[in-house]
């Protein structure tokens, strides 16, 4: 872990695991509006902040171009010159004055404009994909909080109330053992597709906080896989 | 009979008539009354589809007077009253929340608030008028099951009538020309209605003048009428399945199943006699009551003559069909009735589980326990057991519940009722059919453990 998180030192020893994982959604102090979320991620985007440096930085240069542009390219010096076999230098100022005849700068602001603009164009295009990952991973989110709701609110209390019912028929000699056995099993299956839920849920928010706290907006968004596939359902009694 | 071309039966009609043509003539329909003495002719149905309005009714019979009023156990007879010398009833079809026996309810269809509807009785040569009110959302008929009638009556719907729709009332008038064990049912959506519960008994007593010679001749015993019919009920489940063919779990009498069954009383040395009609979906029931041998005496056919009926302690009741059997109560005690099929003597069984019998669960329990805490291997040694272990089960249901009796639990349920018969018992009390309570077998009398003397002396190595 301490790996994965690149910590040493004192660091290393400063985390430590949370006992059990709150209830999905039962966070409230926990902002997760689709508003700002967007807002936050484009805030904290790393991606996008070296964008914009770059485009600062270039655009500083741009405007030292436009401030140079007529000012003839001034360069004064001094030049030292030996001759071979001489020893003697000899040593006088130099000047170098070009004449703006032809060439007044267009080049270079052109090419410095136009390096401005494109990279203007690659912060939207990043932009749009943190916005986008954003989405995709609040969607994703949202998606696994319902199918966790669902299994906590309908499926595990149904299959309990199945296991329950069968007891009862069971009981009154309406269904035999295997049956009831059988309705248990699927109740245990029921549980292990709730965790499974839940792994999913907490896999997105992972991504979620990752994407709106700065990371990569290249996030793997394919489907993970359950820590266990779900028991094959038995025909029973063959 | 003035017809040229006369057919058998109106030539075995007419010879009747010409019989009893002089001491009848104010009666011109009795002419074809059964004769409890004599043999009848098999084919008796006169020819009903004579206008009825002109004729003039007879005296309505009188409970009492004419016979003795017929006990419907856990049931009611339908009131009536006489307008202009017709005998004026009205059934009223509807929904009804029924008790089969103390656990189990449902909604079922009946007749006046009951399930099955009241017995309709009434006296031969009664002018009925019998009018039907519809509450039921769908449309329903009546069929006067055996009553020899006009067409027009016969109740069986889109033949004889159109339906009787939601909140209609329809009236159903005829003449009763026989006397015996009758039932009345839907003839609409059989299947349905009939496995709701819409149906009822009609006991036509013989009347003196037609049937009976005179006074003496009167029914002067306990008598009773027990419609039989099954149903089936999942556990936990409060409406009748109607959709089932086979596997019914509920079977009744008079929609009751013991431990619900109201017992039969009479007094030592009383004529008895059992009306009995099936209207069961599909099994027919021998019904068996011990203690006795009884004669069947009557079907919905007519009466059987003396000289071809024959003992039996057990009489089945087809399908659609009635059986009126007859004994005296001499020996008294409690004697058990049933049908003698024996899955109809349970309560809600399921028949899908697997055979228990001799299993030895050895640790079995103790590690389904683990996933199952209420978990525990049954029917190793039956059923017997099975209401006294008083485990959890379905609300509103008795799986295979008994009822308890003086002696132990009675490990019986579904159509099973008691006779019960007693030395004194007052007028009121058998009247009303009131339960005596449980007898009290004279001392000596009891089957008892055997003891080590006992076994010694006969013999008997254990």
């Amino acid at each position: 872990m301490n790996t994965m998180l690149g910590l040493w030192g004192p660091a290393a020893d400063a985390w430590s695991m949370i006992e059990r994982l709150p209830e999905p959604g039962s966070d409230t102090s926990e902002d997760l509006e689709p508003d700002g979320l967007l807002a936050r991620a484009i805030d904290n985007s790393l991606m996008l902040g070296a964008t914009r440096y770059r485009m600062e930085a270039l655009a500083d240069r741009l405007g030292l171009e436009k401030s140079q542009r007529l000012l003839p390219s001034f360069e004064a010096g001094v030049v030292g010159e030996r001759d071979a076999g001489e020893s003697d230098w000899l040593v006088g100022p130099m000047i170098a004055l070009p004449i703006p005849l032809f060439d007044q700068g267009q080049g270079e602001i052109a090419k410095a404009t136009a390096e401005v603009r494109r990279i203007q164009a690659q912060y939207y295009d990043q932009a749009v994909q943190v916005r986008a990952a954003v989405r995709a991973a609040y969607a994703r989110l949202e998606s696994a909080k319902a199918k966790v709701t669902y299994y906590q609110q309908v499926m595990l209390p149904l299959q309990q109330q199945i296991v329950d019912e069968t007891q009862l028929q069971y009981n009154a000699m309406q269904v035999g053992g295997f049956q009831l056995l059988q309705a248990r099993q699927m109740q245990i299956e029921t549980g292990s597709r709730y965790l499974d839920a839940l792994n999913e849920y907490w896999r997105s928010h992972a991504m979620l906080t990752a994407v709106v706290s700065g990371g990569s907006a290249e996030l793997d968004l394919s489907t993970t896989a359950p820590i266990r596939s779900a028991p094959a359902m038995t025909g029973g009694g063959h | 009979m003035s017809d040229s071309s006369l057919t058998r039966r109106e030539a075995i009609l007419g010879g009747a008539a010409l019989a009893g043509s002089g001491l009848l003539l104010a009666r011109p329909r009795a002419a074809f009354a059964q004769d409890a003495g004599a043999t009848p002719a098999v084919n008796n149905a006169p020819n009903t589809n004579e206008p009825a309005a002109p004729e003039k009714p007879g005296t309505p019979g009188q409970p009492g007077t004419d016979y003795t009023p017929v006990i419907t156990p856990d049931g009611t007879t339908l009131p009536w009253k006489i307008v202009d010398g017709v005998k004026v009833f009205h059934l009223i079809a509807e929904e009804v929340q029924h008790e089969f026996a103390p656990g189990l309810k449902a909604s079922t269809w009946g007749y006046n608030g009951q399930t099955h509807g009241p017995t309709i009785e009434a006296v031969e040569g009664d002018r009925v008028r019998i009018y039907v009110t519809n509450k039921l959302d769908a449309p329903t008929t009546v069929h006067w099951h055996g009553i020899f009638l006009p067409n027009g009556m016969d109740g069986v719907g889109g033949l004889n009538q159109r339906s009787i729709r939601k909140s209609e009332t329809f009236k159903y008038d005829f003449t009763l020309r026989q006397h015996g064990t009758f039932m009345y049912h839907s003839h609409h959506d059989e299947m349905t209605q009939m496995g709701m519960g819409m149906m009822g008994m009609i006991v036509v007593h013989p009347k003196v003048g037609i049937s009976l010679k005179n006074k003496d001749e009167i029914f002067r015993g306990q008598q009773f009428a027990i419609m039989l019919s099954e149903w089936d009920i999942a556990p936990g489940t409060s409406r009748p399945n109607t959709n089932v063919m086979s596997g019914f779990n509920l079977l009744t009498m008079n929609a009751k199943a013991f431990p619900g069954t109201t017992p039969l009383v009479a007094r030592t040395g009383q004529k008895v006699r059992l009306r009995f009609g099936n209207l069961s979906a599909m099994d027919h029931h021998p019904i068996h009551l011990h203690g006795y041998a009884f004669h069947l005496i009557e079907t919905d056919g007519g009466v059987i003559p003396e000289s071809a009926r024959w003992p039996m302690t057990t009489v089945l009741v087809e399908v659609g069909s009635t059986k009126t059997v007859e004994f005296v109560a001499n020996a008294p005690g409690d004697w058990a009735m049933h049908c003698h099929m024996t899955h109809h003597v349970m309560n809600q069984m399921g028949h899908g589980t697997p055979n228990m019998i001799g299993v030895r669960e050895g640790k079995l329990d103790e590690k389904v326990r683990k996933l199952l805490p209420g978990y525990m291997t049954m029917g190793q040694a039956g059923m017997g057991d099975m209401a006294e272990m008083g485990m959890a089960i379905p609300p509103n249901s008795i799986p295979m519940v008994g009822g308890v009796g003086p002696y132990d639990y009675i490990t019986m349920g579904g159509m099973f009722t008691i006779l019960k018969v007693r030395n004194q018992i007052g007028d009121d009390a058998l009247k009303n059919n009131a339960d005596p309570g449980w007898y009290d077998n004279p001392a000596g009398t009891v089957a008892s453990p055997a003891s080590a003397d006992e076994l010694r002396r006969d013999g008997v190595r254990v």
